[in-house]
């Protein structure tokens, strides 16, 4: 193994990793020496304000955090293996497979294991702030706690599992290119169905796990049982330390070596499925075994037949682009991130649901319309120039890019709507009135993502494309929170019971929100569209070189 | 009626001039070939016969239409083939043809015989149904010269179309232009193969560094080099003021 080839790649991997995404775009930051600065500064900052403020903590206190600091020591090993793991994947379902069977590493003279090791001390570098975050933390409330002297095997361990993630993360990257390769080529539509769902799942999965009541419950659940799945590889870092805090020598040494073998163990998996699926090759799916030719042209509601194909190949880029496919859970994510604190917490869900409700749809009708209208121009990368060589007009575009954005909108917040009204129902008027008000935003909020959209697109392809400027996302947003708060303002009037106090039943106040609401709607999205359509024109006008 | 024409345009980015002061008429029924350096301004040339990039000042037209006033009648005209096709990867051939032909208006027959007999010629037919990603170059070449033939234009803009083309199919994309024409349609074409150029272009302009600098057929191309018996490369060298390769060559330390 060459050390100058592997510290050199791991160099170019960490700084094209880091560029591509979004922070990473300005060069400062990708600058490996600031890098450095920011983690030493992650480190000391906490670590100084706890080991200044510690002391000074009262006594009866101290009992509450003992357990906690405790916990840290043992659990942390296991949050990093798995936050790494997490983010690498999610890394990698971000990046195009064309993109990635292009790396010039791929025909350079560079061993498999040279790549992984380097590969994996990219990863490492990359999320090194949060380790060092973590230590800062945990190691003055050990210090403080009495557990000074677990201290150098709990950071030499905790690096160890830190460095697991980062090596897991290249095996679950062979093994996806591996699968993801065969299922395509064999099922077409059905392997293009199935890594949706994965994806969703996957998303809602880590939505769902980074759950404040629920990780606190898991963490317990690991550290009371972590002698139990002694047998679990990924669990050896904590039961070194475990054992340690219990005066256990011996079961924390096996461990730790057990722990380093592992280390290696998995370095040479990663390594050999590196050596057998080298690169991934963007395979031809055949998504019909006919060969015969079966032209389409069709309608939909208000789309003409250019609109409805433009929308159509919206549906398929959201559907078969890797790095669109997280797009598309963003409805399921937010249904569940918007719910499960509510149902999860102390508290009864009822009294819960019912003063949350009215937010959580207005906040999913802001948020699902925007995020997935802004990337429609830029998502669309180099082929775009179909768009400004085809007769298309801006209209016919207008509609195409908005129809998905609408109604996998108005999917998440009918789910949404439907669910608090089944956990907490509420009378039919009032809930409808509710709808019209977001529904109405929602499409203004579309109008407003497309025409932020295509005055700061970005249509860089690359891992974890955010197709749109940091400047647009910001404008959109701030347009949008405008539009949001004048369409949602005769439903806020009425959720404070003001046309109560004019002598208004609870029917005729829903019914004069809900017209309230039309006529303000119907204004503003007037306003929104304009602001939509001079922008697409002004883009379409004339090609950047 | 000329088929492309193209009066005193300019266009500059950044300050820096990437066509300067160029007219061109391409009348119905030629094909014109655009040849010229890397960076000569032929490529932006072509965008802006498209209309996606606009001039800085002068005047496009296809068959009569304004390019800049009537963008989209104008495109309806045209059929395009860029130097590098960025297609939709992500659809089948199938489906990036339909998308297509529903911009140009094609009824669904007329779109499905086209479709047919270009994929048949061209050997792509069973291709059809596969994601485009897993294509070839020249795989990829032949959908975008497909989808610029669908809507039969009768203005075709090529850049670098046999790019990636294995030598039957670029014989049969060399047939088809020629017949084409022989039709009336109006083609600029640009390539880096002088030979191409001589056996497909009824004319030929050379550019360099934003201008035409030759206008004519081989043979007044020829006659302008003072070199009447020479090839199209040496009188494209001599034109460009590039015929020095040898000493460039010569010293390199291969």
């Amino acid at each position: 193994m060459n050390r100058s080839t592997v510290l050199s790649l791991a160099t170019v991997l960490f700084k094209s990793y880091f560029r591509a995404s979004r922070l990473g775009r300005r060069s400062f930051f990708s600058n490996p020496r600031v890098l450095l600065a920011i983690d030493l500064a992650l480190f000391a900052v906490p670590f100084a304000l706890l080991a200044y403020a510690l002391p000074f903590v009262p006594e009866n206190f101290r009992g509450n955090i003992q357990p906690v600091a405790k916990q840290a020591l043992v659990v942390l090993p296991v949050v990093l293996t798995a936050v790494v793991i997490v983010a690498g994947v999610l890394f990698e379902l971000g990046q195009s497979s064309g993109l990635a069977s292009s790396e010039a590493v791929n025909w350079l003279p560079v061993s498999p294991s040279e790549y992984i090791l380097a590969s994996s001390l990219s990863i490492v570098f990359t999320y090194s702030p949060l380790f060092f975050l973590c230590l800062g933390v945990t190691i003055p409330l050990a210090a403080d706690f009495g557990f000074l002297s677990a201290v150098p095997l709990f950071v030499s361990i905790s690096f160890v599992a830190y460095l697991w993630g980062a090596v897991i993360v290249e095996v679950l990257r062979s093994v996806m290119n591996r699968i993801s390769s065969s299922v395509y080529k064999k099922s077409g539509r059905v392997g293009v169905a199935l890594r949706v769902i994965l994806v969703v799942i996957l998303l809602v999965a880590v939505q769902t796990a980074f759950n404040p009541y629920l990780l606190y419950d898991a963490l317990s659940v690991i550290v009371n049982g972590i002698s139990v799945v002694w047998f679990v590889p990924i669990f050896w870092p904590s039961v070194a330390v475990v054992s340690f805090l219990a005066s256990d020598a011996f079961r924390a040494t096996v461990f730790t070596l057990l722990s380093l073998v592992f280390t290696l163990l998995i370095f040479e998996g990663a390594s050999r499925l590196r050596a057998k699926y080298w690169s991934p090759v963007p395979v031809s799916i055949a998504v019909s075994t006919s060969t015969v030719y079966v032209p389409q042209g069709k309608s939909l509601l208000w789309l003409d037949p250019i609109a409805f194909a433009v929308a159509s190949k919206e549906l398929r880029s959201l559907t078969r682009r890797r790095e669109m496919t997280r797009f598309l859970a963003i409805p399921v994510v937010l249904v569940v991130a918007s719910l499960l604190p509510v149902l999860t917490s102390r508290t009864n869900t009822r009294t819960s649901l019912s003063g949350a409700s009215v937010f959580l749809l207005a906040e999913a009708s802001i948020l699902l319309p925007i995020m997935l209208s802004t990337i429609s121009i830029g998502q669309e990368g180099k082929s775009i120039s179909n768009i400004y060589m085809l007769p298309i007009s801006v209209k016919e575009l207008v509609n195409g890019k908005l129809f998905l954005s609408w109604v996998l909108s108005a999917i998440g917040i009918l789910a949404i709507a439907l669910l608090v009204q089944f956990l907490a129902p509420v009378a039919v008027l009032q809930f409808l009135a509710v709808l019209v008000a977001v529904l109405f935003n929602m499409l203004t909020q579309g109008y407003v993502g497309l025409g932020a959209g295509s005055r700061y697109p970005n249509f860089t392809i690359g891992p974890r494309a955010r197709f749109i400027t940091f400047t647009g996302l910001a404008v959109a947003f701030f347009i949008g929170l405008l539009m949001a708060a004048g369409a949602l303002t005769p439903l806020i009037i009425y959720e404070a019971g003001f046309f109560g106090t004019l002598g208004l039943g609870p029917n005729e106040s829903a019914l004069l929100t809900i017209v309230l609401t039309a006529a303000v709607g119907i204004s503003l999205l007037v306003l929104a569209r304009f602001y939509c359509l001079q922008g697409v024109k002004k883009l379409f006008s004339n090609m950047e070189a | 009626m000329d088929g492309i024409t193209l009066e005193s345009v300019k266009k500059t980015f950044d300050g820096k001039v990437a066509v300067n002061d160029l007219t061109l008429s391409v009348p119905a029924g030629e094909v014109h070939g655009l040849l010229g350096p890397n960076g000569s301004g032929k490529s932006t040339t072509m965008k802006m016969v498209m209309g996606i990039i606009k001039p800085d000042y002068g005047k496009i037209s296809l068959c009569g239409v304004d390019v800049l006033r009537q963008p989209l009648d104008a495109k309806r005209l045209v059929g395009y083939v860029p130097e590098l096709p960025y297609l939709y990867e992500y659809l089948t051939a199938s489906e990036y043809l339909d998308f297509v032909g529903t911009a140009y208006g094609i009824d669904l027959k007329s779109r499905r015989e086209r479709v047919e007999e270009l994929l048949q010629a061209l050997q792509m037919s069973e291709h059809i149904n596969e994601v485009m990603s897993g294509f070839s170059q020249g795989m990829k070449q032949k959908i975008a010269f497909t989808a610029a033939l669908l809507h039969r234009p009768k203005v075709l803009i090529l850049d670098e179309v046999l790019n990636g083309l294995d030598p039957r199919s670029a014989k049969i994309v060399k047939d088809i232009l020629l017949r084409l024409a022989g039709e009336g349609a109006s083609i600029l074409f640009s390539t880096h193969v002088l030979e191409i150029a001589e056996a497909v272009c009824s004319r030929i302009s050379i550019m360099n560094e934003g201008s035409i600098i030759a206008e004519g057929t081989v043979q007044e191309l020829r006659s302008k080099a003072g070199m009447p018996r020479s090839t199209l490369e040496e009188t494209f060298l001599k034109l460009t003021g590039s015929e020095d390769t040898d000493k460039i060559v010569e010293a390199l330390k291969l």
